[in-house]
């Protein structure tokens, strides 16, 4: 929802035509003269696109020297945006362009390009055979969690030569996962085990903890090759139990990170036991749900959620069905009823990633059970969640505080249980929250930087954001407060889970307090991590 | 693209997936070698899969020994579908031909553990893609054409599409021997409402990877092979025309020809490799007024057409595209001009080949009418001023498509489609409930067929009242200008089916070309079918319209031009009559010639 509201701004962040003119500043018509430059390299790039706020036409390539000019501009100034294939856009999503001074005796304008990295590489088999057709996906690591995030990057496939390339990368830590675009599970014979390539990350391995991450630099391809093994297949099986007798019961099961279908399981309804087809090796997640006993008062429908890892087959499985809980959730601190509609609170399952579910608000009448409330998580498995707010609202707000009986929600996950539907989720929300934004002064253009935020308030997460390829950065709906800010290399390889590390940073960044509704703007020299 | 999908969706999907039940008996085998089709060596690790032809989901996949072997046990009795693809092989079903592969029956006293699997060496075409300044291209949709056969005739047919990486490189891997076409399409990447712009903008909104709890969960993927997800805008037209920005690329027919008709063929012998480079340079785009179809007493440009008639719908009321055989290369961008109603304005075209396509209306009723023009200037195009022609009529029994076709509108309708002699303009018109039509058109001679074609066929047109100088002949009907038709259609259904086995000396033939002729052989080509027969020398054909037919076997008929009496004549002689009743099976002997 926060993508949608982002995507309009785009356009009124187009540049329009200024008709502000200042004769005081110059005799004028005058011509803007400029060059655009390879950040990394410092060579001129030719054929860029410039788009300029002012003059007629409004665009121009720059020549094989890399310049360009506007002519019969008003004094003043001009903003100005360059793209070209194969370079990060001169202005980063979402932020203004720069603006260069226009009088007769203006300096050119110089705009420098980051290039993106290219990561490429090739998958055989272990004899050497290309396997054409396995998805490659490229993602990176949330700072400070051991979870990817949720947001890939690319996913392409390999060709006939069993080769891939991700162009247009900004600088920074990478992981790739690679599958079979289509499992085949190659037998012989129906009582055969069947073989097949099971998931690998990068460089080789099963699962994502033991992931080595791939530096990409501005400008420069990055190689990751893959030699994959055909394993025997998996089977799990148990036993779903915890419903009651003729319920209709349903037994599913995915991947945390690459859903893409349903596989076929074999469940005994009457008995509750179960075995899967022959999968890869692999974690899994198994997910039940059944209707409750119709004659009881229990009216919450009954979920299980079992992850699983499956390097050879398991079974003896226990699958248990527990009520799923309704969780309330109130918002505080509404200024108007209809933002209620404007906030979305989100929880998703520690460690499953695509298991998220948002809270929705009833209306009375539909919810004749349940305590009032705003809005309300409704069967949600027993479980540890991540919780979320966030707000669309055009008089934006911050959260001030988010609770579940006694825990602080902004530190600590949500644990749901059998006794979590007494304890509403409180959240406390306020006008005016600060912005935070500025750039990085990058020493080397090719490597990026990633900015990060500790606020003093005890509990409270670090925030990450990894700065544009320009060095500039941007932290919205901030809490007022306290802060510390640092800046580090991308690809220093600091690990953003360790305490250690963190405090480290923390402490040779600079503080920054922040009132309500404050917008600041800092430039911040790159901290020295040693690893 | 991979999909997301949430587990809550899993579970729901749940719901409908069916437990796979044991068949009873599981005896049989399926068994052979793959080998090279020219040096017949065995070929390892080749990927065989079969698939009963009852059910094409149930693939079971083996890979083949050092020796070049494939077994698959424990199969129940039936008919399979075999195909093999290895790494410098083409993907290939067995003994494939067009759309046709020989099936193996498996099952008592057949025997299918002796399967000779030919594989052609893959040939390739890749090629790189420049621009004026010797830059790589990227996304550059590259369509591949093979000569071959459609409807009995020779006809160059769509084989394949590709798109250029960062690096302006495409492939075509796996190709079969044959005569081969490769047409590029590009946009000027900085020209105006190009996509490369707003997929650079983006770029770095990737990155801003927000919080520890960036819960956003949309799950959206910003994807090299998807478009970037912003919203379907038409842009406003430039104040000023920018003419740096406001150029296009033409379609380029390997190598610098114009057409498909003109392009240098592309001949590959099995395990060649051909590179096939383009140089794109870029012409001013034409813009053109376009008049949509006359709607007398309705505003097109309100959009009135596709409200109250979603069964001609198309959005805007007038679209235009370039088309290639087989394939839409561009969707142009179309715009209301509001100073003139009934007319809108088509922009980025470069000279050639545009197919347009409008709905409209006159008194007799609506209709969808779809034109191909050759554009060289920007001339405005009047598709309403040469509707003259109302035609109305009902279709007996009414066609009702069969569930689950898809004929790209709606598959729930069916239509009544005027094709021209030419075949560069036709008229489309609803089939209502009731059986009836009306819809306007132009002058000429046109070809009267339904929609979608599979099913349902014209058996006889008559006219009703006045002919008012109108004319039938067969399936063909010649209008005059300003003429006012009555139409009576009579309609059957393809209901049938023809089963039978092929023989030659007496015994049961594979891979033999079945032809089912037409006794009025002058009919339409939809009424010809096909097929190949099987390991046990078995076939079946539906759906078949009922009627009398000629059946005919051939054993090396692949490269016929069975639509062309004169090519057929010699076999008739040879083949055997069916007579093909409604809802009935017919059993057919044919012998091989």
């Amino acid at each position: 929802m926060i993508r949608v509201a982002l995507i309009l701004l785009l356009f009124f962040a187009v540049p329009r035509p200024s008709f502000a003119q200042d004769a005081a500043l110059g005799n004028c018509p005058c011509t803007l003269k400029g060059l655009v430059l390879n950040a990394v390299t410092g060579a001129p790039i030719r054929n860029a696109l410039v788009e300029s706020n002012s003059g007629s036409p409004s665009s121009a390539l720059t020549d094989s020297d890399g310049a360009f000019h506007f002519d019969n501009l008003p004094a003043g100034s001009a903003s100005l945006s360059v793209i070209k294939p194969g370079f990060l856009p001169s202005t980063p999503f979402l932020t203004p362009s720069p603006s260069f001074r226009v009088a007769p005796d203006a300096p050119p304008a110089v705009v420098k390009l980051v290039p993106g990295g290219v990561v490429r590489g090739h998958i055989a088999d272990d004899q050497g055979v290309p396997l054409e057709n396995f998805s490659v996906q490229l993602f990176r690591r949330t700072p400070g969690s051991s979870e990817p995030t949720r947001q890939s990057f690319f996913t392409i496939v390999t060709n006939d030569l069993g080769n891939f390339r991700i162009p247009d990368l900004p600088a920074g830590s990478y992981y790739l996962v690679v599958a079979p675009q289509e499992v085949h599970a190659y037998r012989r014979a129906t009582d055969e085990v069947p073989t097949g390539y099971p998931r690998v990350f990068y460089p080789g391995v099963p699962d994502f903890s033991s992931a080595n991450p791939i530096k990409v630099s501005a400008g420069r391809e990055s190689i990751a090759n893959f030699a994959l093994a055909a394993k025997p297949f998996v089977r799990l099986s148990g036993k779903v139990s915890g419903y009651p007798p003729g319920s209709s019961v349903d037994l599913a099961f995915g991947r945390d990170l690459q859903t893409d279908s349903a596989q076929s399981i074999n469940l005994d309804r009457r008995t509750g036991a179960f075995q899967t087809d022959w999968i890869p090796p692999g974690d899994y997640l198994l997910v039940a749900g059944a209707e409750p006993d119709s004659s009881s008062s229990q009216s919450a429908a009954l979920m299980a959620y079992l992850p699983v890892t499956a390097a050879s087959s398991v079974s003896g499985l226990n699958v248990v069905l527990l009520p799923g809980v309704n969780v309330p959730v109130n918002i505080e601190g509404l200024t108007r009823n209809e933002d209620l509609a404007q906030f979305v609170v989100q929880v998703s399952l520690k460690g499953a990633t695509n298991s998220i579910q948002a809270a929705e608000v009833l209306p009375k009448e539909s919810a004749p059970n349940l305590p009032a409330a705003d809005m309300y998580f409704l069967s949600i498995p027993q479980g540890t969640y991540h919780i979320d707010v966030s707000s669309t609202a055009d008089d934006p707000y911050y959260v001030e505080s988010a609770r579940s009986g006694s825990t602080d929600l902004l530190a600590s996950d949500l644990v749901v249980d059998s006794s979590t539907a007494a304890h509403p989720v409180e959240i406390v929300v306020r006008h005016g929250p600060a912005t935070l934004s500025g750039s990085v002064n990058l020493k080397d253009a090719a490597r990026g930087a990633i900015v990060c935020l500790f606020p003093e308030k005890s509990g409270a997460k670090p925030l990450f954001q990894t700065a544009a390829a320009n060095g500039s950065f941007r932290f919205d709906a901030l809490p007022p407060g306290g802060y510390r800010i640092a800046a580090v290399d991308s690809l220093s390889g600091v690990d953003f889970a360790n305490t250690a590390s963190l405090k480290k940073i923390s402490s040779a960044g600079s503080t920054i307090s922040l009132s309500p509704s404050q917008s600041s703007n800092l430039t911040l020299d790159l901290v020295a991590v040693e690893e | 693209m991979l999909r997301r999908v949430s587990l809550f969706a899993i579970l729901a999907l749940a719901l409908a997936a069916c437990p796979l039940s044991a068949p009873a008996q599981q005896q049989f085998r399926i068994a052979g070698t793959v080998v090279d089709s020219i040096s017949g060596l065995p070929i390892e690790r080749a990927e065989v899969s079969i698939a009963p032809v009852s059910n094409l989901d149930q693939a079971a996949t083996t890979l083949s020994s050092s020796s070049g072997q494939f077994l698959f046990a424990g199969l129940a009795p039936g008919k399979y579908r075999l195909t093999a693809s290895r790494v410098g092989y083409t993907d290939q079903g067995l003994d494939q031909h067009e759309g046709f592969m020989t099936a193996i029956a498996v099952g008592l006293k057949l025997d299918s553990e002796h399967i000779r699997f030919r594989l052609f060496r893959e040939s390739i075409i890749a090629g790189n893609v420049s621009d004026e300044s010797d830059e790589p291209v990227r996304n550059a949709d590259l369509f591949l054409f093979r000569r071959g056969f459609e409807g009995g005739a020779r006809a160059t047919q769509l084989a394949g599409q590709a798109t250029t990486d960062d690096l302006g490189d495409y492939r075509f891997p796996h190709l079969a021997p044959g005569t081969y076409f490769v047409v590029a399409h590009a946009k000027p990447w900085y020209s105006t409402g190009s996509q490369a712009i707003d997929k650079i903008r983006v770029t770095d909104a990737a990155v801003l990877t927000r919080t520890v709890h960036d819960m956003d969960g949309s799950g959206d993927t910003v994807s090299s092979d998807s478009d970037v997800p912003l919203p379907d805008v038409q842009p406003d037209p430039p104040s000023t025309p920018n003419p740096i920005r406001d150029v296009v690329y033409p379609l380029s027919f390997y190598s610098n020809a114009s057409s498909l008709d003109s392009s240098t063929p592309l001949t590959l012998t099995s395990g060649t490799s051909i590179t096939a480079d383009f140089s794109f340079h870029p012409i001013p785009a034409l813009r053109l007024l376009v008049k949509a179809l006359a709607v007398p007493g309705e505003d097109v440009s309100s959009g009135d057409v596709n409200r109250r008639h979603p069964e001609v719908f198309v959005s805007p009321p007038v679209s235009a595209s370039i088309e290639l055989p087989g394939v839409s290369v561009e969707q142009l961008p179309v715009r209301r001009v509001p100073q003139m109603p009934g007319y809108f304005e088509v922009a980025g075209v470069a000279p050639g080949d545009i197919s347009f396509r409008s709905a409209g209306r006159n008194e007799a009723g609506y209709a969808l009418q779809s034109m191909r023009q050759q554009v060289t200037s920007e001339t405005p195009i009047d598709l309403s001023s040469s509707v003259s022609v109302s035609l109305s009529g009902t279709v007996d029994p009414v066609p009702s498509p069969h569930p689950g076709m898809s004929n790209g509108i709606d598959a729930a309708q069916a239509f009544l489609q005027l094709t021209s002699a030419d075949g560069r303009s036709g008229y489309r018109a609803v089939i209502t409930p009731k059986g009836e039509f009306a819809l306007a058109s132009s002058a000429g001679k046109f070809t009267v067929a339904l929609e979608p074609p599979a099913f349902f066929h014209i058996a006889s047109i008559q006219v009703t009242g006045q002919t008012n100088g109108a004319e039938i002949s067969g399936h063909t009907l010649s209008l005059p200008p300003g003429a006012s038709v009555k139409l009576s259609i009579r309609s059957a259904q393809a209901n049938a089916t023809v089963s039978g086995v092929a023989l030659k000396n007496g015994r049961p033939f594979a891979g033999a070309m079945l032809v089912l002729v037409p006794e009025d052989s002058t009919q339409s080509a939809a009424l010809f079918h096909r097929d190949q027969s099987d390991s046990d020398g078995t076939f079946t054909m539906s759906p078949i319209l009922p009627g009398r037919y000629t059946l005919l076997a051939i054993e090396n008929g692949w490269d016929l031009e069975w639509s062309k009496l004169s090519v057929l004549f010699p076999y008739l002689a040879a083949g055997v009559p069916v007579e093909v009743k409604s809802g009935a099976t017919a059993n057919a002997t044919a012998k091989v010639q």
